[in-house]
C-alpha cells in the first residue's frame, strides 16, 4: 500500500504531523464580497432605460425589503 | 468572454442553499430564477457593464418540481404547467417561490455549470413574463417582506 506523503506547505516544506489533541476546529467563513449596496444592477445592451430603471428598483428592495419605496 | 454568462429573467443551474445551511451551496444542484445580476460599482464614468469576474453578484428565486398544492392561492408562488415549463427549457412543471431567495456570488462553487457551454441556462423567460415577475417580485417584497426567507452568503443584514 503506498503511504501517504506528508503535507508541505506552500513554500514547499514538510508540515508537522499533529496528534489528535492537537487538531483544531477549522470555522469556514463565507467570503467576504463587501457590501452589496456597493453593487449596481448589470444592464444588459438590449435593456431600455425603463427596463433597466425597474430592475434597479427591483435590486433596491431585494437589498432592502423594509424599503416601501 | 464579452457576455455575462446569465441574465436578469434566465433559469440557471446553481447550489441553492439549503434552510438549515444558508450560506453553504447545496450538493444538489437545482434550478433558479435570476431576479437580478450586480456588479461592483463603476468608478465614476465608468462602465455599467464591466466584465464578469467572481465579484458579481445574483440574486435568485428558488423552484421546485415538487408538488405544491397551495401555490395557486398565495402571491409569490407561481406554478407552471408542463407546457409552459417546456417553452423555459425545462422538464417538468415546476413552481417558483419568491419567497425563498438566495443571494449569491457568482462562483464555480455556486454556480457549477458556469464555465460549460452556456453557463448553466436551462432557459430563459420572455420579455413580458420577466416584467411580471419582477412586479411580483416587488410586490411580495413591499407587502409582506418578513415572511421572505433569505439565504446565501452575501443576503442583507436583516434590521434589528
Amino acid at each position: 500500500m503506498n503511504e501517504i506523503p506528508p503535507p508541505k506547505t506552500l513554500t514547499g516544506e514538510t508540515q508537522p504531523t499533529l496528534s489528535p489533541s492537537e487538531i483544531r476546529p477549522v470555522v469556514i467563513v463565507a467570503p467576504d464580497a463587501g457590501d452589496p449596496r456597493d453593487f449596481v444592477v448589470v444592464r444588459e445592451l438590449d435593456d431600455t432605460d425603463a427596463d433597466y430603471q425597474a430592475r434597479m428598483d427591483l435590486f433596491s428592495l431585494l437589498l432592502d425589503p423594509t424599503r416601501k419605496g | 468572454m464579452s457576455s455575462f454568462p446569465f441574465r436578469a429573467g434566465d433559469f440557471v443551474w446553481c447550489a441553492f442553499p439549503e434552510s438549515e445551511h444558508p450560506v453553504k451551496p447545496s450538493d444538489h444542484p437545482h434550478i433558479g430564477y435570476v431576479l437580478a445580476v450586480a456588479a461592483p460599482k463603476p468608478a465614476p464614468g465608468g462602465s455599467t457593464r464591466p466584465p464578469p469576474s467572481a465579484a458579481h453578484q445574483a440574486i435568485i428565486a428558488y423552484t421546485t418540481s415538487q408538488p405544491w398544492p397551495h401555490a395557486s392561492g398565495r402571491p409569490g408562488v407561481i406554478a407552471f404547467s408542463a407546457e409552459q415549463a417546456a417553452t423555459l427549457g425545462q422538464q417538468r412543471p415546476f413552481v417558483l417561490h419568491l419567497w425563498r431567495v438566495a443571494y449569491l456570488p457568482v462562483t464555480w462553487s455556486w454556480f457549477p455549470r458556469l464555465s460549460m457551454p452556456g453557463g448553466g441556462v436551462a432557459g430563459s423567460a420572455p420579455q413580458t413574463l420577466r416584467r411580471e415577475l419582477e412586479t411580483r417580485t416587488m410586490d411580495v417584497f413591499r407587502r409582506h417582506a418578513e415572511n421572505v426567507e433569505q439565504l446565501g452568503p452575501l443576503r442583507p443584514a436583516r434590521p434589528r
